[in-house]
């Protein structure tokens, strides 16, 4: 009976501990990152654009604009990471003309070594790409492995992509 | 007067519908309620509380001119929401299908149902006893 008194006393307290959980989860969490089907399923067929272009060696995929800030804002962290040895980097050119692009590659520097054209989106949408920058990593044998929404910081570099794409690289 | 009420008829009739209708036309009132309906029941992903028919945003507009030549290509609700689903996830469905990831959303209102119905009862139970 006294048992069943301390339990019916502590019972706000539980519903506001499981409340308490479910917010401080929250916290830590970016409605706008909504997982990727794609990871882990190979590459889809992209009008226009060959598949073995992601054939054969580990790729980063980067969906960019000339227009868009935060592309800018990773742009020299992309620089860096082109140097990666064994590392083939393909932009996608999100939305852009072509002339504008030229002039942001100049100014900023080329990481890309190939580019692909995406004047109305369309390429983006059968990726699954909602946003610049987006970017994805891709291994050998032409399966997406890693998606990352938004630009890449340094932490998520050393952290995340880094390790990554070395193990990638080694075949694994 | 004459000339003024043309003017007014002409104006009212090219309301946002006529402009919506140009810009999608169908040959078919079967395949333009088909396109309404999947754009309203579609998640913009950008603004990700609005569905495709109402935002206005740049994405939006690709999805709908990407659901559009689905459309009038004899795509199916399905095959259309299938295409979607498969590049984007469940979420940018307004109607997610039973799955591992949606149980507990389509179970909740039934679990918290079954929560009010045991409070209620000992409730009812307590002003009965006394």
């Amino acid at each position: 009976m006294i048992l069943k008194k301390i339990l019916k006393s502590l019972m706000p307290l539980l519903i506001f501990l499981v409340i308490l959980a479910f917010l401080v989860k929250s916290l830590h969490r970016d409605p706008h990152t909504v997982p990727s089907p794609f990871v882990g399923k190979p590459m889809p067929s992209l009008p226009g654009v060959h598949s073995d272009l992601f054939k054969h060696h580990v790729t980063v995929l980067n969906v960019f604009a000339s227009w868009c800030l935060y592309c800018r804002a990773e742009h020299p962290l992309l620089m860096d990471i082109s140097e990666t040895k064994g590392l083939t980097m393909i932009g996608i050119d999100y939305k852009d003309e072509p002339k504008e692009m030229r002039i942001f590659l100049k100014h900023y520097g080329n990481p890309y070594s190939n580019i692909i054209a995406d004047p109305n989106g369309t390429i983006a949408i059968n990726l699954g790409v909602y946003g610049t920058p987006e970017t994805f990593i891709i291994d050998k044998k032409g399966v997406i492995r890693y998606k990352h929404v938004g630009p890449i910081t340094l932490n998520d570099w050393r952290d995340t992509l880094k390790p990554l794409i070395q193990r990638l690289l080694r075949g694994v | 007067m004459r000339f003024l009420m043309i003017m007014i008829f002409i104006l009212a009739s090219s309301s946002s519908l006529g402009l919506a209708k140009d810009r999608y036309p169908f040959s078919t009132e079967k395949q333009q309620q088909q396109f309404e309906r999947i754009i309203n029941d579609m998640r913009c992903m950008v603004c990700q509380n609005q569905n495709l028919a109402d935002s206005s945003s740049g994405f939006a507009d690709d999805m709908r001119s990407e659901i559009y030549k689905m459309v009038v290509a004899g795509k199916s609700d399905r095959q259309v929401i299938h295409f979607m689903v498969k590049r984007y996830g469940y979420f940018v469905s307004f109607d997610p299908p039973f799955y591992r990831e949606t149980y507990l959303l389509w179970l909740a209102p039934l679990l918290l149902l079954a929560i009010a119905f045991l409070i209620g009862r000992s409730v009812y139970k307590k002003y009965r006893g006394s």
